[in-house]
Parts: C-alpha cells; sequence; structure tokens
C-alpha cells in the first residue's frame, strides 16, 4: 500500500529562520539537533537569546521534567514578543510546541526545524498505545501486537501519525515491508 | 409518516437491524445526480421542514432510537474513551444540553419533557426511563459528564466545534458510529487537520470554503449537508478502533449477499452556532439501508448504480470500497436499464 | 426552530453619551436567545424611502439575555440608519432584529486580554467585560473618547473596573502612547481593537513594530457601506435592471427589489453575500475576498462594495 501523498495533516517542516523583532529569541533542541539552530543563534545578541538542550530518548508524550519544568518557568516570564525554534526528533517538536501553546503561545511565534530522523511517533488506533522511533510500516503494535499500517494522518496533539491494522480484512495477505520517508 | 421506537435490534453479531416500509419511504437518499462529484453541498436547515421527513426537525428521532441507545450503550463500555470533552468545552457541553432538550422536548413531547424554574431544570425522557433534575451549567448536578449524558440520549454521533482564529477545533465529542474515524487520535485537529485523509477535495478548495462558511453561521440558523459510504452489514460502529472486528466483513461478500449485506450509509450532517460559547454543535446522524431494501425504489437503483460505476479511484478506495466495489457495481446494473 | 428575524419592543432608551443611545430590547413572543461576548445582531429598519438595516454589537451581559442591550451613535454623515434610531424610535416601539452571530469572540484560552476602545467601539467590550470576570480572567480596558461626544458608560466601568480602566479623553488632551500599553505584555497576551479605522491602524502597525504575533491581535472593523456614485445593476437571472442609487449599497438596492441575498455583517467581514460577476468592473470595498479574488473580478459583496464604472452584470 502506497502512502498517500495527498493526506494534508502531514506538517511540512522548512528551516527556521531568524525573526529580528522578537523580545526573546529561544531556542530548544535536543542534544543532536543542535546544528540546525546553531547558525541562527549565531545571529542573535547574547541578553536576546536562550538555549535550552534535551537529551533524547525520553517516554512518548513526556519531556524530562528538568526541561518541561525550565521551559515552564522561562515562558511564563518571556515577553509576548517571544519567537521559539525547536529542533529535534518530530515527537520532541511537537511536545514542545505543545508545552508552549499552554503557557499562551501562538503556532505563529513558533517555528520547527525538519525533523533530525524519519523516525515517527506512532499512535495504535485500536488500543492507544504511543510508540517511538517507528521507521517502516507496517509496525507491530507494542501495545495490543497487531500489525499496523504507518498512514501519513497526523495528530498535532499528540506529535504522532496514525496506525491502523493492516491485514484486518485479510490475514493472509503477505505484506511487504516498506521504509517509511 | 412519524416513526415510533421499536423494540431493540442489533448493529452486530446476528445484525438483527431492519427498516420498516415507513423507514425505507423517508430514507434520506443522498444523490441529486447520476454522476457523484465533491461540492460545498451545504444548505439551510430550516425546520420545520416536510412533516415525517427526517429533515422536520433538528434532530431526528425514529424506529431505531433504543437499539441505538443500546449499541451506544456497548460500544461506550468497551471503551469510556470513545466520549470525550475538553475542560474548556464545559460551557459548550451546556449550550448543547439546553439546544437539544428544548429541541426534543417541543418536537416529541410524547417522548421527551422538560420544565424548568431559573436555573433548576427537570428533563423526562419516557423512552429510556429517565427523569433528572440539575442545575443547569451545574455538571456536578448530572450523573454523567454532560456531553455523555446528553449523548446517551441522542441518535447520531455528536463533535462540539470549538471556534477560535478563524477555524474550528474538534475539542469534545461522543462518536460510536462513525465512518472510519477516530474521535481519540482527531481530537483537538483543525477543521483542514481533521480533514486531511480525504482525497481531491483540498485541491479543489472545498475546506477553505466551506470553513468560511462555517464560522460564519449564526445563532438559530443550522446548516445540513448529506455524507454517504457503504457498509458491508448493518453495522453502526464501523470505527477504527473496532476495525480487527468488522475488516473481515468485507471479505464475505459474494454475488448472492451483496443485496443483503451492503449497506448504503448516509450521514445527515447538522451544523448548529451554540450561543453562549460560540462553539459549533456538529451532529452526525447515520441511515443505514440494504442494498435489497434499497432497490426497491428504482429511481434509487438505477442512480446507485450510475454513481458508484461513475466513482473516481481516490474515492473508491478513501471510503475503503476497494474490495466490492465492482461486485457491488454489478450486482446493480441489473436494475439499470441503461445496461 | 430556524430564526429568520425577531421582533422586538424598545423597553428603554438612555442617552449614555452626548451622541450615543442606548436601547433595550426585549422579545415581543417567547425568549431572545443567549448569546456570546462579542455577537451582534442587525437591526431591521422601517425606513421611509427603504428598509434600513445596520449591524450593532450588544453590549449587554451574555449572562442574561433576556434584554439585549445596543448602543447607536448618531452618525454626522449618516445614510439612514443612526437618525432614524436616534430620531424615529421611541419607548415601546416595535423592531426587528436577526439572531446574533459573533465575528469578534474573546479567546477564552488567552492569559491576558487587553481592550482597546475608541468612541462607540466600547460596545462589544460591554458583553466581554462580565464574562471575563465571571471566569477570572485577567484584562485591562484602554478606552479613548472625547467627552464632549462619546465615552459611554465610563461611571459603571470605573467602579467595575478599578485600575483596569485607563482612560483617554483626547477633548482633554490625554493621549494614549500605543507603544507603552503594548510593550511589556507577557506570552498569551491577546490584544482585542473595536473603534475607528485609525485606531485599529495605530495598534496594528505599532504591535506589528515591536514583534507582537499577528495572530494574538484581534480587531472588528465593520465598514459601513460607504456611498459612492450612481450605477446599474443587470441581473441576469431575475432579469431585471436596477439603479443603484450613491447613497444605497447594492445589497440594499437588492433586497428593495425583493432579492434575497444572504448576509450577516453588512460590512464586508462575513463572506456570506457573495456574489458572482459576470461583466463590469468592481470597486472592491470588503474585507473578505483575498487579493487574487479581488483582482479576478469574478465576485462582488455588494454589502459594501459597488461597481468601479456605470454598470455591473451580477449572476443573480
Amino acid at each position: 500500500m502506497q502512502i498517500d501523498p495527498s493526506i494534508k495533516s502531514r506538517p511540512k517542516y522548512v528551516a527556521p529562520e531568524l525573526v529580528a523583532s522578537a523580545g526573546l529569541q529561544l531556542f530548544v533542541s535536543e542534544s543532536d539537533a543542535g546544528h540546525l539552530l546553531e547558525p541562527l543563534y549565531r545571529q542573535c545578541s547574547e541578553s536576546g537569546a536562550q538555549w535550552l538542550v534535551a537529551e533524547p530518548g525520553n517516554a512518548p508524550g513526556t519531556l524530562a521534567d528538568s526541561l518541561s519544568g525550565y521551559l515552564q518557568r522561562v515562558l511564563s516570564d518571556a515577553p509576548v514578543t517571544t519567537r521559539l525554534y525547536v529542533a529535534g526528533s518530530e515527537g520532541f517538536l511537537w511536545d514542545i510546541r505543545n508545552q508552549a501553546l499552554s503557557a499562551g503561545l501562538v503556532d505563529e511565534q513558533i517555528q520547527l526545524a525538519p525533523p533530525v530522523t524519519k523516525a515517527r511517533r506512532l499512535f495504535c488506533t485500536h488500543c492507544y498505545t504511543l510508540m517511538e522511533g517507528v521507521t517502516s510500516s507496517p509496525h507491530t503494535c507494542s501495545g495490543c501486537g497487531r500489525l499496523l499500517l504507518v498512514r501519513d494522518h497526523f495528530a498535532r496533539l499528540h506529535g504522532a501519525y496514525v496506525g491502523v491494522q493492516i491485514n484486518a480484512e485479510d490475514p493472509e495477505e503477505q505484506l511487504e515491508q516498506e521504509v517509511l520517508q | 409518516m412519524r416513526m415510533s421506537p421499536k423494540p431493540v435490534q442489533t448493529f452486530r453479531d446476528d445484525f438483527s437491524y431492519s427498516n420498516s416500509p415507513g423507514a425505507i419511504a423517508r430514507f434520506p437518499f443522498p444523490f441529486p445526480d447520476d454522476e457523484y462529484r465533491y461540492s460545498v453541498n451545504i444548505e439551510p436547515h430550516t425546520t420545520p421542514g416536510p412533516e415525517g421527513s427526517v429533515y422536520e426537525f433538528l434532530l431526528d428521532i425514529d424506529e431505531h432510537y433504543l437499539s441505538e441507545m443500546a449499541e451506544r450503550d456497548i460500544v461506550l463500555k468497551e471503551n469510556p474513551q470513545r466520549c470525550l470533552a475538553m475542560p474548556h468545552m464545559d460551557l459548550a457541553c451546556w449550550d448543547m444540553i439546553e439546544r437539544c432538550m428544548q429541541s426534543l422536548a417541543a418536537d416529541y413531547p410524547q417522548h421527551f419533557s422538560l420544565s424548568t424554574e431559573g436555573d433548576q431544570w427537570t428533563w423526562e425522557n419516557r423512552l429510556l426511563n429517565i427523569k433528572d433534575s440539575f442545575t443547569f451549567g451545574d455538571s456536578s448536578t448530572l450523573p454523567l459528564p454532560p456531553m455523555e449524558y446528553m449523548g446517551r440520549q441522542l441518535q447520531g454521533d455528536f463533535a462540539l466545534l470549538d471556534q477560535r482564529d478563524g477555524d474550528l477545533f474538534l475539542d469534545a465529542g461522543i462518536v460510536t458510529c462513525p465512518a472510519d474515524w477516530s474521535l481519540a487520535f482527531d481530537a483537538g485537529m483543525s477543521f483542514s487537520e481533521w480533514h486531511g485523509p480525504v482525497p481531491l477535495a483540498h485541491e479543489m478548495g472545498v475546506f477553505e470554503r466551506a470553513l468560511k462558511y462555517l464560522t460564519a453561521i449564526p445563532v438559530g440558523r443550522p446548516v445540513r449537508r448529506l455524507n454517504w459510504t457503504l457498509t458491508v452489514n448493518a453495522r453502526m460502529d464501523t470505527s477504527p478502533e473496532t476495525y480487527p472486528n468488522w475488516g473481515t466483513d468485507r471479505a464475505s461478500l459474494t454475488a448472492d449477499n451483496v443485496g443483503e449485506k451492503v449497506h448504503l450509509r448516509v450521514e445527515l450532517q447538522v451544523l448548529d452556532r451554540m450561543p453562549r460559547s460560540n462553539a459549533l454543535m456538529f451532529s452526525i446522524r447515520t441511515f443505514l439501508i440494504s442494498f435489497d431494501d434499497l432497490v426497491t425504489n428504482p429511481d434509487w437503483a438505477r442512480r446507485m448504480h450510475r454513481v458508484l460505476k461513475t466513482l473516481p479511484p481516490e474515492l473508491v478506495e478513501y471510503k475503503g470500497l476497494g474490495r466490492y466495489h465492482d461486485l457491488a457495481v454489478e450486482w446493480l446494473s441489473q436494475y439499470d436499464p441503461a445496461n | 426552530m430556524s430564526i429568520d428575524s425577531i421582533p422586538v419592543r424598545v423597553m428603554a432608551i438612555e442617552q449614555v453619551a452626548p451622541l450615543i443611545r442606548e436601547f433595550k430590547l426585549e422579545a415581543i413572543e417567547g425568549k431572545l436567545p443567549a448569546f456570546s461576548p462579542g455577537s451582534h445582531v442587525q437591526v431591521i429598519m422601517p425606513g421611509e424611502a427603504r428598509e434600513i438595516r445596520n449591524a450593532y454589537s450588544l453590549c449587554s451581559d451574555p449572562a442574561m439575555p433576556r434584554r439585549y442591550s445596543i448602543a447607536v451613535r448618531l452618525q454626522e454623515d449618516s445614510r439612514g440608519g443612526s437618525s432614524f434610531m436616534h430620531g424615529e424610535v421611541n419607548v415601546g416601539d416595535e423592531l426587528a432584529i436577526t439572531p446574533p452571530a459573533n465575528l469578534f469572540a474573546p479567546v477564552m484560552a488567552a492569559r491576558k486580554h487587553l481592550l482597546i476602545a475608541g468612541g462607540v467601539g466600547i460596545t462589544p467590550f460591554m458583553s466581554y467585560i462580565p464574562e471575563l470576570k465571571r471566569q477570572g480572567a485577567e484584562f485591562e480596558l484602554h478606552y479613548l473618547y472625547r467627552g464632549s461626544q462619546t465615552g459611554a458608560y465610563l461611571d459603571q466601568l470605573q467602579q467595575q473596573l478599578g485600575s483596569a480602566l485607563h482612560r483617554y479623553d483626547s477633548g482633554q488632551g490625554n493621549k494614549c502612547d500605543l507603544s507603552t500599553v503594548l510593550s511589556d505584555q507577557g506570552p498569551g497576551t491577546h490584544v482585542y481593537i473595536c473603534g475607528p479605522e485609525s485606531l485599529i491602524e495605530g495598534v496594528c502597525s505599532t504591535a506589528k513594530a515591536l514583534g507582537w504575533p499577528e495572530s494574538l491581535i484581534h480587531y472588528e472593523a465593520f465598514a459601513a457601506p460607504e456611498p459612492g456614485e450612481p450605477f446599474k445593476a443587470q441581473l441576469t437571472r431575475s432579469g431585471k435592471t436596477l439603479d443603484v442609487a450613491a447613497d444605497e449599497s447594492l445589497l440594499e438596492a437588492l433586497e428593495r427589489e425583493g432579492i434575497a441575498v444572504p448576509n450577516l455583517c453588512r460590512g464586508g467581514v462575513c463572506g456570506q453575500c457573495a456574489t458572482p460577476v459576470i461583466e463590469g468592473a468592481v470597486e472592491h470595498r470588503d474585507e473578505f475576498l483575498s487579493a487574487d479574488e479581488k483582482a479576478n473580478g469574478g465576485c462582488i459583496m455588494p454589502c459594501v462594495s459597488r461597481a468601479a464604472g456605470k454598470h455591473l452584470t451580477l449572476d443573480i
């Protein structure tokens, strides 16, 4: 089964650009994604910019407490003209974005760099399990064991793509493994 | 003819669901032309509509009421997350309660009544033997959360769309009979996101135009549209959650059982502005009719054949018809003199 | 239960500022619908030459929807609406209104609401404020007015809001420094502007210069239809040709001929009255159509826009 290019909920990412008029330039990255933001950071004055770095490999949907708590504090004191730049894996990008929204930011203030890997976070539509680092389809659900087709339909709130059992209509079907793009 | 609820029939296992001749006569056949086309097919839902029709009132109650409420109870017991409301949607849920209770009590006084004394309300649903008194606006005075309380007494799925920044967000709902979409996954999505998987229409600008129209709907002027797909067996809960249970249904079709098993599934979708919260109530009232019952109307039989035959392949795929589209077209062709 | 228009009776009229009159309206039968903060209604006035319809914000507490209040400023160059309301309407009179619609709702998830009102632009905020107070939301009101003309509800607001009210009477030479108001605001502050075009423009450009994201800026800019040159409109479907006078809108001319066109705001915002144009150049004055759509000329918003030349042919 082909991944449908017409699905419009899949986010399109472009390299962030510095918005010069920001009252605070806030950079958040996973440790292996800093290079994506570094050129922008270098253009900022020291007083007007901050950078928070997260260790990768957290459980789905939960940022490390230390980063989350620190980000919370920074955002609660930030000016309304703050601009936020995020780099890392796709799930991480949306976790940070969702935390920023709950602090009052709007999407217009947030730029997400293209994810550093093609690995996806996957939501099993049958048992609601979230899985990290999914690189091929179909993928066996770690919750219910079903073989899931990884679709391009994306939920920003979960930071995840939806997975639906691929052989529900015919359990005998021979399936080819496809590497996710 | 107005429909009275009949005893409980099933939408699973033995599928005892059936339509009476009266229910067939009022079935909302959705195709105005022989060829299916996408369009922003939204029109005012001006009530009262024709007497006895599915358009007569804001909310349609028909002979399947008890069956659908029993089915909803099964689904929610299996998976309580088929109903959800984000905390900021509480006011919208109460808007929905007011609108639905007032409509039902006015339109079906033989089944429902509402008495209000300031914010002290008493609601009676004689079909389900419910009588409750509560304080309007205070969710703690209801036996269930407001969305579930109301949703368990209404036919069809309901969503409440929060309106922000010129867009609509799917922030509350009770969805137990969807045509293959998951409330748990789609919760919080914007209008164009939750329509993400729909092919062709984005390129045609359908959603952009529809959104501009929908965000401007005023209080008291609901609009409606019809949507359709096909479902194998009279199964209400064709959700992605339960797809492992019903996926094999599609492979069970043969030329001999198409008429009995394939059902045209029509959704009467109504969008109605909630006055206090400015949310939109999105009701999706699902009607099922077997092909055997459908072809008792020769005009419907002929048109159904032509629509299916000319359906673009993207839509055949999207509606999940791939496995039996040809079979259905072939079976229907016997009712179309052009073939 | 679909509603076209609601007959109402005028229960009370109060002069709330030298040029602003408030009208309290009550349903003649049954109850008025509940409404959300920022909603407006159209008032349908039986004018002498023709029916007049103007949109007015509801300026009463949404928790008390038994009565609606609207406040009308007498416009110097009134096209009939405000002078009708001020001159012809008395207590006990019957009018008709449309059900409420809302194109200017507060963002309830905002961390803070910064309300900026100019003159009669205070009206939508009169429905915001009770709701924001009930929700315990943080907000401040910056109210610009000219005491000799406007400045409605000042005492009431002073009492309710205390230090959250900032008043600027231009007649007394009190100026509002927008740059100060918009600086030093925290994340999730949304700003709402209702008032003359110049105020909206001023806030938007100041905020933009300070680096505010546009999606935090909300304004209600109903343009009252401005007069223009008279023109002829040829209607292909009904076969009619109408003369649109200099001081009436195309929408009003269509309604005068009994041609119903759906509409909500009558100010070029909601997009409901979009009408296909077959021939003739359009002078677009609306906020709804995109620049491309305007350039393409296939569509007109008859509530505010007019023919650029002597005639238009419409597919209606």
